[in-house]
């Protein structure tokens, strides 16, 4: 049997050509496919016959990143996140499940918090980009940032420019109100971090919009010393 | 014969003063008397504003000119052996620099996400498109993938011969190599055992017996494994590498290839998680390094793989999973006399389920105990180390056991633990809770609810912990003061994300009282001398000593100096301050001393001293010297919906001598909030029939967010050992141990039933209440 | 993803034509979150997108009159006004608008998802998403609704699967919104036009959905590059709904069931105009019209919900892991009912 002849939608369920089978031991299976298969010759793809398509091949496009105008190619299919850290080196922020999932690529598009995983970069033509690096330097932090650094809302850091970006819209957004928690933890319910650094997160938000005595008790150390603890 | 050195340790207010023989490059230790400027502050880390500002560079942000991406093709099939394989169409694909099958012809694939093929291509998406262009065939095989299936007489056998045991430095402190010879697809494991607990149940006037279950559970770090490979030759190379041990990357890597350990540099200067599954330059289930070791060979140009989010689910580690039956035997009195647990868990191919050492090593007044533990081996991707591996799940089984004996009796959980632990530590802990989490009030307050039917129930549960990592000697920490006054303290330690640079600036300081920020630390680097791997939550207590005793030689070198400067007739005459060091009215500044050092800087590297304080076992007081923990949660369950919630959590620690209370509370908080996603919502769901994870993904495989957080709070209780120089022992696996188990015990104390499952869903929670039901209606007849 | 390109228009008529010219390898997107989603797990490879957003619009408001459609073929249900939504106003600008009586939707609205992706996905393609089911989304699997024989959820793990109306496909619902929208009885506007003509249609929600036994391979009845382009809402006097969804995680998670209900209350206290939907339990939103029958002119009680609640589950057929969804939505919708009506929950 060819491998052009293997079956991929035969009585077994659950099959692609990539891969999976039901019935156990049934017949031989392609993984991939084929080199005459078109579809894995990209390059080649046949151009969209409709006048005004873009991004089969690079495509014009200009922003603004961090108050940087920008301009450049990028094909249809690279999303905002890949074009900010393949081609921009912009790798403050991060790629961890690339479906929006877990908020660790947001990026304030227009001043509101996006995944920028889930846009094309030709989406943001004519937009402005805030990324992590345009809140602040590490020389120059925002208040924010500051505040991230004091209450330790970051352990493997992983999380950080995430948090940090729904947080700064959260906090234009208030324009100087008072915050409640619930309120931070909405702003941030899309933003995972695996090292559980939540409570510190929501502290240091707090003490941004309700000023420095915002947090709550955090840990209570009794010592060991003589005549009582 | 070394002299005597009087310590003062202990914790709370029982402090004693002991005598301790010390080798002579040995310190005094930090005692209870000692009163730190620095260490114990809540300093913030320093590499805080790098993170916050998105400089910090981490493995997967590393470019190189030239670099190619990997990508690599993974079986689809949970079992299956190879019949052709060709990536030579690959190879001819835009932008690939190299392509490499990673099976032969023959082979058998014996879970879904093992390594079949890698290409390398000058963008991500173009190394996953050429993936497509690969031919492979296979012949599909049985298998099977859920445990107790597994487990049956005539299933599917995963290994057909004696299976090697991967083990890393994340594993249990003081586990053994398994010892059981394979029946079937189950291998049994190694066993904990004190008298005779199967004849001690048999004469039990009361016996509880209950068999729990608890889920296969991923490390899900949020920087996928990951490394960047460069070869400068054939024997010299650079390694970028998401780890948590540089130097097991480093060994590893050297073995693969046959290189001297020193010709392979090993780079992190920032990771983004490991949990236990970053050790090793190869993952669990997947031969990263070498992947992009060839292929960079392959291709001539330095090769960064970095795993997809589906990847890392299914082959670079989990918890396995277990099913684990307690037998407890008591008199009527509630005193128990055995307990025996018999616990089965699948590490899918690979070894190390366990199930920690909460009955064995806890519960000490009880005279019989037996823990038997077998791995099951099922077509899934492999376990490794994950935070305090067994423990949670041996917790979570005994410690729900406790309470349903308890229940039975009628007696209090609390009681019932304090009559059996003979840690005095814990035993503190316990009333601490009690007093501080208002544990009685809330206990009646659930009563009040249940008996009243409410709709919104709410019960209160506790659960301890043990753990007994307390660090090792393998360090070698350098610190360099130079002519210009600079202090440089350098270790190829990683920061796994605990923040121990910050710690070892800390220490510096404390010694030199010079001020923390103008310490400079150097990690994460292979070449700045041995570190340790961060696992078994030692990297503290390994670490802070040698940066103290380093930093303790390089000062006495310095006195030397002083004294001499200042006339002075004894280095003990000098005191040091921040501006610089004192005799008498005489003062000389840190710059003006440091000038007189001769030559370039003073270096000085220091070690961890093995001595007789060193071993855990002189602690004072202590039968069982082991760390102890105990949390308090309360849940909120909706009866009507079976929604459940964590609402409060009272966490109470022993972490030795406390660091740095800021980012201690901040590892705290970590192992709580892993503790609640494996609680209530975290799973790796398996299809029995398919053998495939249908949720590889952050989206259904659901881990904690902020709104899953209850509120938190912690009490430290200080231990003062005198174990090491600075005090310090680990937290990081503690702080996880008895969450899950305190929840389940909530949950039981809202219901006035156990859900015997992990995670403890809403559909358990709505199943659990329907038995009950059905329960009180068979009685009403 | 495979290569593919986009086309930006702003002529509703021409983005429609594009895509029926070949249908097979283009799609409509808009804000593109469920698209790109399942183009990067490979499940769909379109070759074109071609861009809404110089096509429809955005917002949420009171609409001044009613869509000029002759009376007689008019499906719009009689109300006194009518709420208009554009469909590509994002979940974050719906959740935020402030419409009376329409406390469900915003309600959902805010829930679904993450901050980040509500302020990229748009009402449109909340309603016209894929399935969130895991055989489905599995880039390995062939499912029935990618062409294979048979639904996997049947023999596989089926805990997030339909308990009402399963058959052949067991997926449910994935759209949030569809289930307060449903209850608020909403009428969206498809426009099938092309060059010739300027045509637009008004479908009432229900008819919007396929079930699975006409046709398992889709979820919505619209054509190749038919568009929907806005959502009406009527808003009655007095109007009250609620919506709540139960969730495994409060963060970020889809809902294991949801229920909505829109209700007015007359003089005498009792329930009138009741409407009732059930989500995540059915491959459509679910309408339990028995429910609401039951409701219909009565006064709010703990024991009619309880009853309305029996009935609207009267017909669940379980698979075998997903059992728990018959006590946990009679649990739910009488949680809702009480909401809605505002009678005090028991305690």
């Amino acid at each position: 049997m060819s491998k052009r002849d293997a079956p991929e939608h035969d009585e077994t369920r659950g099959l692609t050509r990539r891969g999976l089978f039901r019935s156990i031991g049934a017949a031989t299976l392609v993984a991939g496919c084929t080199t005459d298969d078109p579809s894995v010759h990209p390059e080649q793809a046949p151009t969209p016959d409709v006048d005004g398509a873009i991004g089969l091949t690079p495509t014009p496009l200009e922003f603004v990143l961090d108050g940087q105008p920008q301009k450049l190619e990028v094909e249809a299919r690279t999303t905002l996140l890949d074009l900010l850290r393949l081609d921009l080196d912009r790798t403050g922020t991060k790629v961890v499940c690339d479906r929006g999932a877990c908020g660790a690529c947001m990026v304030l598009v227009d001043e509101v918090p996006r995944n920028s995983c889930m846009l094309l970069a030709l989406d943001v033509a004519g937009a402005s980009i805030t990324t992590v690096a345009g809140l602040g330097k590490s020389s120059q932090l925002s208040a924010l940032q500051l505040a991230f650094v004091e209450h330790d809302a970051m352990q493997c850091g992983f999380c950080t420019s995430g948090m940090l970006i729904s947080s700064s819209a959260l906090l234009r957004r208030s324009a100087g109100q008072p915050l409640e928690r619930a309120q931070v933890e909405d702003a941030i319910a899309g933003n995972l971090c695996r090292c559980g650094t939540y409570p510190h997160v929501v502290d240091a938000v707090l003490s941004v919009a309700n000023g420095p005595g915002a947090a709550r008790r955090g840990s209570e150390l009794l010592r060991a010393k003589k005549g009582g603890a | 014969m070394p002299d005597k050195t009087k310590l003062s340790v202990g914790y709370g207010a029982n402090i004693q003063t002991i005598s301790v023989e010390l080798p002579p490059s040995e310190p005094r230790p930090w005692d209870s008397v000692d009163e730190m400027t620095v260490v114990g502050t809540p300093l913030p880390r320093i590499d805080g504003p790098l993170k916050a500002s998105g400089e910090a560079r981490y493995t997967h942000d590393i470019t190189l000119e030239g670099l190619l991406h990997a990508a690599v093709l993974r079986s689809p099939w949970p079992c299956a052996v190879v019949k052709r394989i060709d990536v030579t169409p690959a190879t001819k694909q835009p932008g690939v620099g190299a392509a490499i099958a990673l099976v032969e012809v023959g082979d058998k694939l014996i879970f879904a996400g093992q390594d079949v093929a890698a290409v390398a291509a000058s963008r991500p998406e173009l190394a996953r498109a050429a993936l497509a262009s690969i031919i492979v065939e296979y012949e599909p095989a049985p298998f099977v993938v859920a445990t107790r299936d597994a487990m049956r007489d005539g299933s599917p056998q995963v290994h057909d011969a004696a299976v090697e045991e991967r083990r890393t430095g994340a594993d249990e402190p003081g586990a053994a190599e398994a010892q059981g010879k394979l029946q079937g697809n189950v291998r049994p494991g190694r066993s904990q055992k004190r008298g005779d607990a199967k004849r001690a149940l048999n004469k039990a006037p009361v016996r509880f017996e209950a068999t729990y279950t608890t889920q296969c559970h991923t490390h899900s770090a949020l920087e996928t494994h990951g490394l960047v490979v460069q070869w400068f030759g054939k024997k010299t190379v650079t390694v970028w590498a998401s780890t948590q041990s540089i130097f097991g990357v480093r060994d590893e890597f050297a073995a693969l290839y046959g290189l001297e350990p020193s010709k392979v540099h090993v780079i992190t200067n920032f990771m983004g998680g490991g949990f236990g599954s970053k050790f090793g330059a190869n993952a669990s289930g997947t031969a990263l390094a070498k992947i992009a070791g060839d292929l960079a060979r392959a291709a001539d140009k330095p090769v960064k793989l970095m795993l997809e989010r589906g990847e890392e689910h299914l082959c670079t580690g989990n918890r396995p999973d277990s099913i684990q039956l307690v037998k407890l035997g008591a008199t009527d009195k509630g005193k128990l006399t055995a307990i025996h647990v018999q616990a089965h868990g699948s590490a899918g191919v690979g070894t190390g389920a366990g199930v920690g050492r909460n009955a064995a090593s806890v519960y000490t007044k009880v005279p019989d105990v037996l823990v038997e533990s077998a791995d099951v081996f099922t077509h899934a991707g492999p376990a490794v180390a994950f935070r305090a591996p067994g423990h949670p799940q041996g917790a979570f089984a005994m410690e729900s056991a406790l309470d349903e004996l308890a229940r039975q009796l009628g007696m209090d959980p609390i009681d019932l633990r304090l009559a059996h632990d003979n840690h005095p530590v814990r035993r503190w802990q316990l009333e601490l809770g009690r007093e501080r989490f208002n544990w009685d009030a809330r206990r009646k307050a659930a009563a009040d609810m249940r008996a009243r039917s409410t709709r919104i129930r709410k019960g209160v549960g506790c659960a301890v912990s043990i753990w007994g990592d307390f660090g090792g000697t393998e360090a070698r920490v350098t610190i360099e003061i130079s002519r210009d006054g600079r202090v440089v303290v350098k270790n190829g330690v990683q920061d796994i994300g605990g923040g121990i640079g910050t710690i070892m600036a800390q220490v510096t300081a404390e010694v030199l009282r010079r001020p923390v920020e103008t310490i400079e630390i150097q990690i994460g680097d292979s070449k700045l001398g041995p570190g340790v791997g961060s696992g078994g939550s030692k990297t503290t207590s390994s670490i802070t000593p040698a940066v103290r005793n380093a930093a303790e030689l390089a000062k006495a070198e310095l006195a030397e100096l002083a004294t001499t400067a200042l006339a002075a007739t004894s280095t003990k005459h000098l005191r040091w301050t921040a501006e610089g060091v004192s005799v008498g009215r005489q003062t000389m500044s840190w710059a003006d001393l440091c000038k007189r050092i001769e030559g370039e800087a003073i270096v000085a590297v220091g070690f961890r001293g093995r001595n007789a304080a060193a071993h855990p076992k002189s602690f004072p007081g202590f039968e069982t010297p082991e760390i102890a923990g105990v949390q308090f949660a309360e849940v909120e369950i909706d009866t009507w919906t079976g929604e459940v919630r964590c609402t409060e959590l009272l966490a109470v620690h022993d972490c030795g001598r406390v660091m740095n209370e800021l980012t201690l509370r901040s590892q705290i908080n970590g192992g709580i909030i892993l503790g609640i996603g494996y609680a209530l919502m975290e799973e790796r769901v398996m299809d029995p029939s398919l053998g495939v994870m249908l949720n590889a993904n952050l989206e259904q495989y659901k881990a904690c967010g902020v709104k899953d957080v209850p509120d938190i709070s912690i009490v430290l209780t200080e231990v003062i050992s005198g174990n090491n120089s600075t005090g310090a022992y680990g937290i990081g696996e503690p702080a996880t141990i008895p969450t899950a188990a305190a929840i389940a015990n909530a949950v039981g104390d809202a219901l006035g039933v156990h859900v015997r499952s992990l995670p403890i869903t809403p559909a358990k929670i709505l199943d659990a209440l329907e038995q009950q039901r059905r329960a009180s209606q068979e009685g009403a007849k | 993803m495979q290569p593919f390109a986009l086309i930006r228009t702003k002529r509703i008529e021409r983005a429609r034509e594009i895509v029926r010219e070949k249908p097979e390898t283009r799609v409509l997107r808009a804000g593109g979150i469920d698209l790109l989603d399942r183009m990067k797990e490979g499940i769909d490879e379109p070759e074109l997108l071609v861009e809404l957003r110089e096509v429809l619009w955005a917002g949420a408001k009171l609409a001044d009159g009613q869509p000029l459609i002759p009376p007689d073929t008019n499906p719009l249900p009689p109300a006194p006004r009518y709420a208009e939504v554009g469909a590509l106003t994002t979940l974050a600008e719906l959740a935020a608008a402030e419409l009376p009586g329409l406390d469900a939707l915003h309600q959902a609205a805010g829930q679904a998802a993450t901050p980040g992706i509500r302020n990229t996905a748009t009402v449109g393609g909340n309603l016209l998403q894929r399935p969130r089911c895991w055989y489905f989304r599995h880039r390995d699997l062939v499912c029935l609704k990618k062409g294979g024989d048979t639904c996997l959820a049947i023999t596989g793990d089926n805990r997030y699967h339909a308990i009402l109306g399963g058959g052949p496909s067991f997926i449910v619902h994935p759209s949030s919104l569809a289930t307060p929208l449903l209850a608020l009885d909403a009428v969206v506007s498809v426009f099938v036009g092309d060059a010739k003509g300027s045509v637009q249609q008004l479908v009432p929600l229900a008819e919007l959905f396929v079930s699975p036994e006409t046709d398992p391979t889709r979820e919505h009845s619209l054509g190749p590059g038919d568009l929907l382009t806005q959502v009406w809402i009527p808003v009655l006097d007095d109007m009250r709904s609620a919506y709540q969804a139960v969730r495994e995680k409060q963060s970020h998670d889809w809902p294991l069931v949801e229920a909505a209900a829109r209700l007015r209350l007359d003089q005498a206290g009792s329930m009138r105009d009741v409407r009732v939907a059930l989500g995540h339990v059915a491959p459509i939103p679910w309408n339990a019209s028995e429910a609401a029958a039951l409701l219909e002119g009565q006064a709010p009680s703990v024991d009619l919900f309880a009853r309305a609640a029996d009935a609207a589950l009267a017909d669940a057929a379980p698979l075998d892991g997903n059992a728990y969804k018959i006590p946990m939505a009679k649990g739910l919708l009488r949680e809702v009912l009480h909401r809605a009506s505002g009678l005090a929950l028991p305690e």
